[in-house]
């Protein structure tokens, strides 16, 4: 394709979105933020299915399409979507509206150099706006929504703020979706995971997720630790913990040093070699071409042995995590007792403090995010935190109670929002205590068992609070 | 010649204070001034932060145009306090030094004098007393005592002047809030004096401290839960410091209900009579106050409710265990081990800082965890020293440890390492082949003894190590 009747074929290949979108309150979970709209792009491909990144319609209360970047706009709805690849299809219910664009068929794969250029095309006010873009490198990295890692094409292109899910296209075919852009790169979803997305979301059987690397892992780029371990050179990485019912989840053990999986050699960085970009991170290896349950073969160093072990690739669902990166379309879950307000902790709360948040974020919080990760189990699912104190004469003193991570309440280990809520009603006594997880304020406060009723009653009465609990969905 | 302005002299310190992210560096030598004045047995009085690291002090006396070297007599920093002597015998027996007063109640007017910048010639203001309580003192950075805010002007180059009532030094200038108008503060007499009679016993132990956290009974559920009934008062213990005064005497969950005999309000505030003025006046102030009333050594007496029944409990006060990983340190070079081009340092305040005066938010994650919320999660670790692989030289016996740097050393060779001596006597004694370190999160460094012993004085020579270690 080339010249202005290739863009003017692509005119009817890509649509613009308007989505009217409202964020859940990190910090007053009850609630919402103020409404938004972000514009993003979509692909027609076969289907014809819209298909966009999924980071476009979370949140959404209205999805409109444009034609040519136009009005009339017809309403569009969430067919699929797949918040760790961070994809959504969507569709147009409106009569023949779909009929008018001309899907692209997906690349099978991008290879580089690719054989013509790649452009990254956007519809902007009625303007079909391409620009070229330049794919420095493919890297592996975390998607924009958790801790999915998978390849992405890195390079640069004119088209000014862009990561709005603008394809790229590659002669008559999709090569990927743009997922973030910054004055750096632009960061775009490689045609292989598109192809197998809207191939998975289509099956009438339903959706097959990718798997995930959820494992934690360091290089073995440590001469004497590799010396140390009986290795003859430094290569492979070594396993740090593999959390439960993950990718190698009774397979790999911590220590063991993963030398191959699927056949490909590990280097002491983590790299194996792809047949298509070189030198990428193993993890792309269980990303691309797999599904979750496949079982792949990996190849270990244990216990100064060598030793084949068969790894079962699973699904790493964000919201299942400890402290889930992002909520998406999940309502943040929540707990009001008698003003106490509590919450399962997660990156969208410590987002809310700002754009440094890793840094200005309680320590206790942020330890809680990295640290305590191995320590998920199936009786502690969420880390629950006393977020803040709505006032009134019942939580007198404790009013300036901030960010304080909930181990027991009435003696009873809490686990999640709904071990909240179960305590305060299996309590008895006159006094219910809470006991906070170690931290440099305070270990416990204690209140008052029998007005609790009541003070929730009159807190939600006067702050506007339409429940006092709100269980995790999903 | 006013008498107040005789006593009053100007302090120059030449000052070296060590870089403690390359801990064998001394520093550069800077001079800076402050105040002081001379006070009974031919010493001057002043803050410790102007006298602090100092390769020399001179003094210069109001009226005189000559230098005269001193030495520092006595230094509390805990209480940002100092005396000096004069190296010259007999310099300051003309000069008589001022009485001391009482605390000065509020409003009452008051005059600094000292030598802050903008000039070189004495410096007097006036202001009046703006507040009393206990507040932080910066020089120390973990220390809370009694202080005096006033709206007389405070600025650099005062610290350590007298400030003076009706012709009484009633406080030592030593702060000021540079953030808001008016606010400067001095040192009571209450605490100076405390200060000068510990330095009278021959060596300066330092204010006591009970060593615990406790929290307000401001709620009515948590009184009761506590067995105080109707009308009852007091704090909750929250946490017991290891090695403290408090430690083996007081449990989580005791309710302090007063000290020597004065009891607790809900807050933590005890009623006192402070003022020699006003005998009627009553001024409450944090519990803190009365702690301080005490020398380490001497006992304190607590009325204590434990599950329910009363208890008297006595307490023999020591300094808090902390001082030393808390607190700002002074005249004291940087402790560090350098091994095979791996630089380790204890972990405290200074090396902290080394992320910037923002260290409480710029700080790496897991020194933050282990320096503000371990002692907390692990009180059994107790008087364990945590220690820091602070840094690397670069260097080929190491260089495939590119990304070590600011981490805690959970293990050696499989041991808990319990203090910086412990970690050097561990890879200075060892004789396995291979040195295993493990950090948080399973991660692990491990060095070829021989390589590094083969290689550890080229690295020292390379990097203008002086010597390998200073414990």
């Amino acid at each position: 394709m080339s010249g202005e009747g290739a863009l003017e074929r692509l005119r009817t290949s890509v649509v613009g979105l308007v989505v009217s979108f409202q964020e859940h309150d990190a910090d007053r979970p009850w609630g919402k933020r103020s409404p938004q709209t972000r514009y993003a792009q979509a692909a027609v491909v076969e289907g014809p299915f819209l298909l966009t990144t999924a980071q476009m319609v979370f949140g959404a209360t209205l999805i409109e399409a444009e034609w040519e970047g136009r009005p009339p706009r017809a309403t569009a709805r969430v067919v699929h979507v797949d918040p760790e690849m961070n994809l959504a299809l969507l569709t147009v219910d409106e009569p023949g509206w779909l009929d008018r664009l001309a899907p692209l068929a997906i690349a099978e794969a991008v290879r580089l150099p690719t054989d013509g250029p790649i452009l990254a095309v956007r519809w902007n006010h009625q303007q079909f706006e391409a620009a070229e873009f330049h794919v420095k490198r493919v890297a592996v990295h975390e998607s924009w929504f958790g801790r999915q890692r998978h390849a992405f094409l890195v390079g640069r292109t004119d088209l000014p703020h862009g990561g709005w899910a603008e394809p790229a296209v590659s002669g008559d075919a999709l090569v990927g979706l743009a997922s973030t852009q910054d004055e750096h790169a632009t960061w775009v979803i490689p045609a292989e995971i598109l192809a197998a997305y809207v191939a998975r979301a289509r099956r009438p059987e339903g959706y097959v997720p990718f798997p995930s690397v959820r494992f934690s892992w360091t290089w073995m780029t440590d001469r004497g630790l590799a010396a140390w371990l009986g290795l003859a050179e430094p290569r492979g990485v070594m396993i740090r913990h593999v959390p439960w019912d993950t990718t190698g989840h009774g397979a790999l053990r911590a220590r063991d040093v993963l030398l191959a999986i699927d056949g490909r050699p590990i280097d002491s960085r983590g790299y194996v070699q792809h047949p298509r970009y070189g030198s990428v991170e193993f993890t792309q290896v269980v990303v691309e071409g797999h599904r979750a349950g496949d079982v792949v073969p990996a190849e270990v160093w244990r216990q100064g042995q060598r030793c084949a072990v068969e790894v079962c690739l699973r699904h790493g669902p964000t919201h299942a995590d400890l402290v889930p990166v992002r909520r998406g379309d999940h309502p943040p879950p929540y707990a009001i007792v008698g003003g106490l307000v509590f919450l399962e902790l997660d990156g969208d709360y410590l987002r809310s403090w700002g754009n440094e948040w890793w840094h200005r974020a309680p320590i206790a919080l942020l330890t809680a995010l990295h640290r305590l990760e191995t320590r998920q189990s199936p009786e502690r699912r969420r880390i629950v935190v006393l977020t803040q104190v709505l006032p009134s004469s019942w939580s007198l003193g404790y009013q300036d109670c901030r960010d304080l991570i909930v181990d027991r309440i009435d003696g009873k280990a809490i686990g999640g929002i709904g071990d909240v809520a179960d305590a305060f009603a299996a309590a008895r006594g006159d006094e219910v205590r809470i006991l906070f997880a170690a931290n440099d304020q305070r270990s416990d406060l204690v209140v008052d068992r029998l007005e609790i009723a009541a003070t929730t009653e009159g807190i939600l009465r006067d702050y506007g609070i339409p429940a006092a609990v709100r269980l995790p969905s999903g | 010649m006013p008498a107040v302005d005789r006593t009053v002299a100007r302090i120059v310190n030449h000052a070296q204070r060590p870089n403690w992210y390359v801990p064998w560096d001394a520093g550069p030598v800077q001079p800076w001034t402050g105040s002081g004045f001379v006070i009974d047995g031919g010493l001057i009085l002043t803050n410790a932060h102007v006298v602090s690291d100092s390769r020399m002090l001179l003094v210069f006396l109001y009226g005189d145009p000559d230098p005269h070297p001193a030495v520092v007599h006595a230094i509390g920093h805990d209480c940002d306090l100092a005396l000096l002597r004069l190296v010259e015998p007999g310099a300051l027996d003309a000069i008589a030094p001022l009485p001391f007063g009482g605390l000065p109640p509020l409003r009452a007017p008051v005059e600094t004098f000292g030598y802050p910048v903008g000039g070189r010639q004495i410096s007097s203001t006036r202001g009046v007393v703006s507040r009393i309580e206990v507040q932080p003192y910066a020089h120390p950075q973990h220390e809370q005592h009694l202080v005096v805010q006033t709206d007389a002007a405070i600025n650099p180059g005062n610290s350590g002047g007298p400030v003076v009532r009706d012709g009484r030094v009633v406080g030592v200038a030593f702060q000021a809030a540079s953030h808001l108008q008016s606010v400067g503060y001095f040192i009571p007499t209450e605490v100076v004096q405390h200060f000068l009679d510990d330095a009278a016993r021959g060596a300066y132990a330092g204010f006591p401290s009970l060593g615990v956290r406790a929290q307000r009974l401001e709620n009515p559920a948590a009184r009761r839960h506590f067995g105080l009934c109707p009308g009852d008062t007091g704090v909750v213990v929250d946490f017991v410091f290891p090695g403290s005064s408090a430690d083996g005497r007081l449990l989580p969950d005791d309710v302090l209900r007063a000290i020597d005999g004065v009891a607790l309000a809900n807050d933590g505030s005890v009623a006192l009579r402070p003022f020699e003025d006003d005998p009627d006046a009553i001024l409450r102030l944090d519990h803190l106050v009365l702690i301080d009333r005490h020398h380490v050594g001497e006992d304190l007496r607590l009325d204590v409710l434990r599950g329910g029944r009363p208890l008297e409990v006595t307490v023999a006060l020591r300094p808090w265990p902390g001082i030393g990983r808390y607190g700002t340190q002074h005249d004291v070079r940087p402790r560090y081990f350098v091994y095979g081009g791996l630089v380790f340092v204890p972990l405290d305040l200074e090396m902290l800082r080394t992320f910037g005066e923002d260290w409480r938010h710029k700080g790496d994650k897991h020194l933050l965890y282990e320096y503000l919320l371990r002692p907390y999660a692990e009180p059994e670790r107790g008087s364990r020293e945590p220690v820091v692989l602070l840094r690397r030289l670069d260097h080929p016996v190491n260089s495939s440890l590119s990304w070590f740097q600011n981490l805690p050393v959970e293990r050696v060779d499989g041991d808990p390492v319990t203090g910086l001596e412990d970690l050097v006597a561990r890879l200075t004694t060892s004789t396995e082949r291979f040195q295993v370190f493990e950090f948080p999160d399973d991660r692990f460094a491990v060095l070829d003894r021989l390589e590094v012993e083969a290689a550890n004085d080229a690295i020292l020579t390379q990097y203008g190590v002086p010597v390998d270690r200073c414990l």
